[in-house]
C-alpha cells in the first residue's frame, strides 16, 4: 500500500507533517473551489478527508471508491469530489454486475464507453478514446482511471492549455505529434460530416487547408506543431468553453 | 485511428532498409534531445515501460511509414507536396524534431514539465544549496549533451523532475502535477514518489524541531477549520441551480444559447444580492416596526398588474417608510421619551439611502470585475485575423451531445466554412463602382430608416404620456371608478412594451435587406440599434417621470411612490410582452411553418435579442429600486419564470441559430451593456434624484428634507454634536468627500496609470512584432537547413 505514509504521518508523526499554514496562503483564494487541491500535504488530508466523506459519499454508489485513493484522484485531477464519486458511478454502470467488484482493475471496451451519451455522437469519440486509453494493445478501452483523465480534461476548471495539449492530440489522427495536411483534411471531415455529400469539394478543401496553414503555422515546415496550435487556441477564448463535457 | 500489433514486427527491417548508414541513423538519435533519454529511461524505470514501449512502437512506426512511403497512412500526395523529394533519412530527422515529439510522446512532455518547474522554482525561491550545480543548467538539452560527454550523473527526466518538484511549495507542486497532460497512473507514481522521497527528506526536520503544543493545536484547529469549508464547498457545489437544465440545453443548442441563459444566472444573481441586503437593512427592520398608516383599500387583483390600489401603501413604495429613528423611544407614536438609552438608534432614513448606496456600489464593482475579466479572456495582445484556423481548431462544440444536434452543427460548420471561403474568394475581386454606389445607397437608407423610426418613437412616447398625464386628471376629476383609473395607468407601459416588441422585427427586415457583409456586423448592428431605441425611450421616461413630479405634488401626495408604481408596470408589462413574443415569434411561428408552409425548419433563438430584453428589464429594476425597494423581489420572479418559459419553448419550439457565434466574445458584449448605458444610466438618475430633487413633503423617509443627500448632512453634522471623540469620521467627510479637490486628484492618478497601461500594451505589441519577424526567419533557416540536410543525404543515398 502506497498511502501507509499517510496514515503514519496522521497518527504518530504529527510533528511533521508540513506546518499547516503552508498550505493556505494567497494561492489558495482563487482556486477556492480547488482548495483540496492546492493543499496536497498528505498528512494533514488523510484526516480530513476521512471525516467528511462519511456516509453520505459513501452510500452514493455501489461499490466504493477508497478514500485515500479518492483524496489522491482530488489532487491530481479537475474534478471534484462529486464529479470523481459521479464519474465512479457512471463507470460502474458499464461494468457488468460481478466486474464491479473490482473496478479498478477492469477495462472498459471502446464499443461500450461509447455508448455514453456523453460520447455517442461525437465525430471525435474514436479519438478520444484512443488519446485517454492507456491500452497497451492501442483497441482504446479505458480503465477508471483513464476515464477520470478524461473528465478532468474536459472539466470545467481544467486549464486552456491542457485543454490545448489534449485536443492537438485528438486532432493528430497519425499520431506523429504534429498535423499535417492529411490530418487537417480529416478534421474538416469530422467537423462538416463524414458523408460524400456533405463534404467540402476537393478544390475548397485545398483551399481552406492552404489558408489555415498560412494562418498558423509559424515556421513554415508545412505542418502545425504544438506550440503553433496551442498559439492559435490561445487566440479564441471560446475555445475553453467549448472544449467541455459535462458528466 | 489504431496502430495495427503487426507493426512492430517488420519495423526492423525496414528501419534497416532505409537507413543503410546506420553511423547516420545514430548520429541522428544524437543530435535529438528525447529519443536518447527515452530509451535509456525505458531500461531504467519499470513504470515508464508502457510508454515507452506505445512511443517506440509509435516512433518506429512512423518512421517506418516514413521510410517506406508507401503505406496506405501516408501515400497522399500532400505531404509528397509539401516534401517533394525528401530522402527517407531525412524525412525521419524531421519527425524527431523536438517540435514533433512534444506533442506525441510522455518523455518529452516530461522533460517539458521538468523545464518549467525549473524556471518556476528559480522564480519563487533561491535554490538550496545543494541543488545550485543543476540549477545552473538552463535546461533539458543541455544536460542532455553532458550526458552525451559522459558525465557521471546517470540520472533520467523522471527522476529528475520528481527532485525538481521536490523543491517546490506543496500549493505549486500540486499545481504542477494537476496541469500536467500524462496520463492519470503516472502521476500517481510521480506523485507516490514525491511522497516517499519527502517523508524521507523530512525524517531529519522532525527531530531538529518538535512543533510545540501550540503549533499543535494550531494545526488541529486548522485541519477541523478546513473539513469545515470543505464541506460547505461541496454543499455549495451540490446547491448548484439549473445544473442539468443547463446541460440539457448545451446539448442540444450548444454554448451560444447556452450563454443567453447563463447572462439569465448572472442577473437572478445581481438581483438575489440586492434583495437580500434591501430586505434585511431596510424591509424587514420597517416591517418591524410599522408606521400608523393603515392600508384602507381591499385587494382586487388588478393590482397584480398595476401595482396601485392596496398595494400602494405598503412596503413596496417608498411612501410607506417611515423618517425617524426606528427603536428609539421618543418616537412620535410612543409618549414617554427618555432620550440616551443603552441601544444603538437605528435611522430610517439613513438605513434607506446607505444601504441601497452601498448595494450599487458593490454591484458596480462586481460589474466592473466581470467585464475586465471577460475583457482580458476575449481580448489578446497582438492578436491577429486567422478566421480559417480558429473556426477549424475551435469550432466543434463537446458539449452537443444530441445526435440532431450534431448534425445541425456539422451543417452549419459547413455553411459557414464555405461563407468564409466564397468571402474571401470575393474580396480577391474588388467591387465594381456602380455595385460600391448602390450598396452606399441601400445602408445609408437602410441608416435613415432607423434614425427616423427612432425619432418618431421618442415623440410618440413623449406626446403619449403627456396624454395620458392629462386623461388620467381628468378622469380623477370625473371620479371615475378606481379601477378604471387604474386601468388608464397601465397604457403607457403597455404602448412602450408593444414598442419594443415590434421594432427589432423592423429592424431584423431592415438587416435582411441590407444583407451585410459579415454575420458579426450584422449582430452588432441590430444590436445597436434596439439598444439606441430602448435606452432613449427610458431615457425621456426619466425626464417625464421627473418632470411630471413638478405638476403633480399639489394633488399627488407622494410623486416617489407613482414613480415606482409606474416602473413596476413597465417591469410586469415587460414580463407580459416577452411572455407574448415567446408566444407568437416562437411557438406560433414554428406553427405557421410546419403545418402550413410544411417546411421542416424551425423558428431561430435570437440570442441578441432575448438578451437585450434582459438588460433592458435589468435597467427598469435599478432604476426603481430606489422608488420601490421590492422591486428586485419581482425582477427575481420574473427571470425564475422566464428562465423555465423559455427553456420549455426553446426545447419545443426552437432550433439553434446558424449564425456565426463567438460566446465568449458575446458575453463580453454583454456583460459591457449591462455595465455602460444600463446600469450606469440607472446610477446616474438615481444620483441625480439623491442629489437634486426635492423629496415629496407629505411621505417616505426623507419628508422634511430639501434633497436626500441632505439627510446624510444632517446626521453627520448631529453626529458630530452627540459624540465629539470620532471627530476622525467627520474630518473624512468634510476633507475628502465634500472636497473638490481630492476628487480631481483621484481622478488625476487613475487618468495617469491608464495611460501608463497603454503605454506598456504599445509596447508589448511592438515586441510581439519583433518576435514574429525573428520565428519567420527561424522557419526560413530551418527550410535552409533541410534542404543542405537533404543535399548531404541524397548524395550518400545515391552513392552508397
Amino acid at each position: 500500500m502506497p498511502h501507509s505514509g499517510i496514515w503514519v504521518c496522521v497518527g504518530a508523526q504529527l510533528p511533521a507533517c508540513p506546518a499547516p499554514g503552508s498550505l493556505s496562503g494567497p494561492w489558495a483564494l482563487p482556486w477556492s473551489g480547488f482548495l483540496e487541491t492546492v493543499v496536497d500535504a498528505p498528512g494533514g488530508r488523510g484526516v480530513t478527508r476521512l471525516r467528511q466523506l462519511g456516509p453520505a459519499a459513501m452510500g452514493g454508489s455501489a461499490s466504493q471508491l477508497p478514500r485515500d485513493l479518492l483524496g489522491e484522484y482530488q489532487e491530481l485531477t479537475f474534478l471534484t469530489k462529486q464529479e470523481i464519486l459521479l464519474a465512479h458511478k457512471r463507470f460502474s454502470e458499464l461494468l457488468s454486475k460481478e466486474e464491479r467488484e473490482s473496478i479498478l482493475q477492469k477495462r472498459v471496451p471502446k464499443s461500450k464507453i461509447l455508448t455514453l451519451p456523453e460520447l455517442r455522437a461525437n465525430p471525435f469519440r474514436d479519438r478520444i478514446c484512443r488519446v485517454f486509453s492507456t491500452s497497451e494493445d492501442g483497441d482504446g478501452s479505458m480503465s477508471f482511471e483513464d476515464f477520470l483523465d478524461m473528465l478532468s480534461v474536459f472539466s470545467d476548471s481544467a486549464t486552456s492549455e491542457i485543454k490545448s495539449h489534449y485536443a492537438f492530440r485528438i486532432f493528430d489522427f497519425d499520431d506523429d505529434g504534429t498535423l499535417d495536411r492529411k490530418d487537417l483534411e480529416k478534421l474538416v471531415n469530422c467537423l462538416t460530416g463524414e458523408g460524400d455529400e456533405t463534404r467540402l469539394s476537393e478544390s475548397e478543401m485545398d483551399q481552406l487547408i492552404q489558408n489555415i496553414l498560412e494562418e498558423s503555422d509559424i515556421d513554415k515546415d508545412g505542418t502545425i506543431n504544438l506550440s503553433e496550435f496551442q498559439h492559435v487556441i490561445s487566440r479564441s477564448p471560446d475555445f475553453a468553453s467549448s472544449f467541455k463535457i459535462v458528466l | 485511428m489504431t496502430q495495427p500489433v503487426s507493426f512492430t514486427l517488420h519495423v526492423l527491417e525496414s528501419r534497416d532498409g532505409a537507413s543503410p548508414d546506420l553511423s547516420l541513423c545514430d548520429e541522428s538519435a544524437v543530435h535529438n534531445s528525447f529519443q536518447q533519454l527515452l530509451q535509456e529511461q525505458s531500461m531504467e524505470e519499470p513504470e515508464l515501460e508502457l510508454e515507452e514501449l506505445e512511443l517506440q512502437e509509435l516512433t518506429l512506426g512512423g518512421r517506418e511509414n516514413l521510410a517506406a512511403g508507401h503505406t496506405e497512412a501516408w501515400e497522399e500526395p500532400e505531404s509528397r507536396r509539401e516534401h517533394p523529394d525528401f530522402s527517407s533519412a531525412t524525412l525521419l530527422i524531421l519527425a524527431d524534431m523536438p517540435s514533433r515529439t512534444i506533442g506525441r510522446s510522455q518523455g518529452a512532455i516530461i522533460s517539458q514539465f521538468y523545464n518549467r518547474t525549473v524556471k518556476l522554482r528559480r522564480r519563487s525561491s533561491r535554490p538550496p544549496l545543494r541543488q545550485v550545480s543543476r540549477s545552473a543548467r538552463p535546461s533539458l538539452r543541455q544536460y542532455d549533451l553532458e550526458l552525451d560527454s559522459g558525465h557521471a550523473e546517470q540520472k533520467d527526466t523522471h527522476s529528475l523532475l520528481v527532485k525538481e518538484l521536490q523543491s517546490l511549495s506543496s500549493s505549486q507542486r500540486s499545481h504542477m502535477l494537476q496541469a500536467m497532460p500524462v496520463s492519470l497512473a503516472e502521476k500517481r507514481s510521480l506523485r507516490q514518489e514525491l511522497g516517499g522521497h519527502r517523508s524521507t527528506l523530512r525524517k531529519p526536520d522532525k527531530t531538529r524541531r518538535p512543533l510545540s503544543c501550540c503549533g499543535q493545536l494550531k494545526h488541529v484547529f486548522l485541519t477541523g477549520f478546513r473539513s469545515l469549508w470543505d464541506g460547505f464547498l461541496s454543499l455549495l457545489h451540490s446547491l448548484q441551480p439549473w445544473h442539468h437544465s443547463l446541460k440539457q440545453i448545451s446539448g442540444r443548442f450548444g454554448s451560444s444559447v447556452l450563454s443567453y441563459f447563463l447572462f439569465l444566472k448572472t442577473l437572478l444573481m445581481f438581483n438575489i444580492f440586492l434583495f437580500l441586503t434591501l430586505l434585511i437593512f431596510v424591509v424587514a427592520t420597517q416591517a418591524a416596526y410599522p408606521p400608523a398608516t393603515k392600508n384602507s383599500r381591499l385587494f382586487t387583483g388588478l393590482e397584480l398588474l398595476t401595482g396601485a390600489g392596496s398595494f400602494t401603501q405598503t412596503l413596496m413604495y417608498y411612501g410607506y417608510y417611515s423618517n425617524f429613528t426606528l427603536n428609539d423611544p421618543c418616537t412620535p407614536v410612543s409618549s414617554s421619551c427618555q432620550p440616551g438609552r443603552g441601544h444603538l438608534p437605528y435611522n430610517m432614513p439613513l438605513a434607506y439611502v446607505f444601504t441601497i448606496g452601498v448595494s450599487f456600489f458593490i454591484t458596480c464593482i462586481l460589474l466592473v470585475y466581470s467585464m475586465s475579466r471577460s475583457f482580458g479572456e476575449s481580448y489578446r495582445v497582438g492578436s491577429t485575423s486567422g478566421d480559417f484556423a480558429i473556426k477549424v481548431f475551435c469550432a466543434w462544440d463537446y458539449k452537443v451531445i444530441q445526435r440532431r444536434s450534431v448534425r445541425l452543427q456539422n451543417e452549419n460548420i459547413r455553411t459557414q466554412l464555405k461563407e468564409l471561403l466564397g468571402e474571401q474568394q470575393s474580396k480577391s475581386r474588388p467591387m465594381s463602382l456602380c455595385r460600391k454606389l448602390g450598396r452606399m445607397v441601400v445602408l445609408s437608407l437602410a441608416w435613415a430608416v432607423s434614425v427616423g423610426t427612432v425619432v418618431g418613437c421618442i415623440v410618440a412616447v413623449y406626446y403619449f404620456a403627456e396624454h395620458m398625464l392629462k386623461v388620467h386628471r381628468d378622469s380623477r376629476d370625473e371620479e371615475s371608478s378606481e379601477a378604471q383609473q387604474e386601468a388608464l395607468l397601465l397604457a403607457l407601459p403597455v404602448v412602450v412594451s408593444l414598442m419594443n416588441l415590434v421594432m427589432p422585427y423592423l429592424y431584423n427586415l431592415l438587416a435582411a435587406w441590407e444583407k451585410q457583409e459579415s454575420p458579426a456586423l450584422e449582430v452588432y448592428v441590430a444590436i445597436f440599434r434596439n439598444l439606441i431605441l430602448k435606452m432613449i425611450v427610458l431615457g425621456l421616461l426619466c425626464y417625464h417621470w421627473l418632470s411630471r413630479k413638478m405638476g403633480y405634488s399639489t394633488e399627488d401626495n407622494c410623486w416617489e411612490t407613482s414613480v415606482g408604481q409606474e416602473l413596476y408596470r413597465f417591469v410586469v408589462m415587460d414580463f407580459v410582452f416577452t411572455l407574448l413574443d415567446t408566444f407568437l415569434g416562437e411557438l406560433l411561428w414554428r406553427l405557421i411553418l410546419e403545418k402550413r408552409l410544411m417546411r421542416k425548419q424551425r423558428p431561430e433563438f435570437d440570442i441578441a435579442r432575448n438578451v437585450l430584453e434582459l438588460i433592458y428589464g435589468q435597467t427598469l429594476t435599478w432604476l426603481g429600486v430606489l422608488f420601490c425597494p421590492l422591486l428586485p423581489a419581482v425582477q427575481i420572479l420574473k427571470l425564475v419564470l422566464l428562465f423555465y418559459i423559455k427553456k420549455t419553448s426553446l426545447m419545443k419550439n426552437c432550433q439553434s441559430p446558424s449564425k456565426l457565434w463567438r460566446a465568449s466574445h458575446m458575453s463580453t458584449v454583454f456583460i459591457t451593456l449591462l455595465c455602460f448605458p444600463s446600469f450606469l444610466g440607472a446610477a446616474i438618475f438615481l444620483s441625480y434624484t439623491i442629489w437634486a430633487v426635492k423629496p415629496s413633503i407629505a411621505c417616505g423617509p426623507f419628508r422634511m428634507q430639501e434633497t436626500i443627500y441632505e439627510s446624510g448632512k444632517t446626521w453627520i453634522q448631529e453626529l458630530e454634536k452627540s459624540s465629539p471623540n470620532i471627530t476622525w469620521f467627520t474630518w473624512i467627510h468634510q476633507h475628502l468627500v465634500e472636497n473638490t479637490f481630492f476628487l480631481f486628484f483621484v481622478s488625476g492618478v487613475l487618468l495617469a496609470v491608464i495611460y501608463l497601461q497603454i503605454q506598456v500594451v504599445k509596447g508589448h505589441r511592438r515586441i510581439i512584432c519583433l518576435l514574429k519577424e525573428q520565428i519567420a526567419h527561424e522557419g526560413e533557416d530551418k527550410v535552409f537547413l533541410i534542404q543542405k540536410l537533404q543535399c548531404i543525404y541524397g548524395k550518400q543515398e545515391t552513392c552508397p
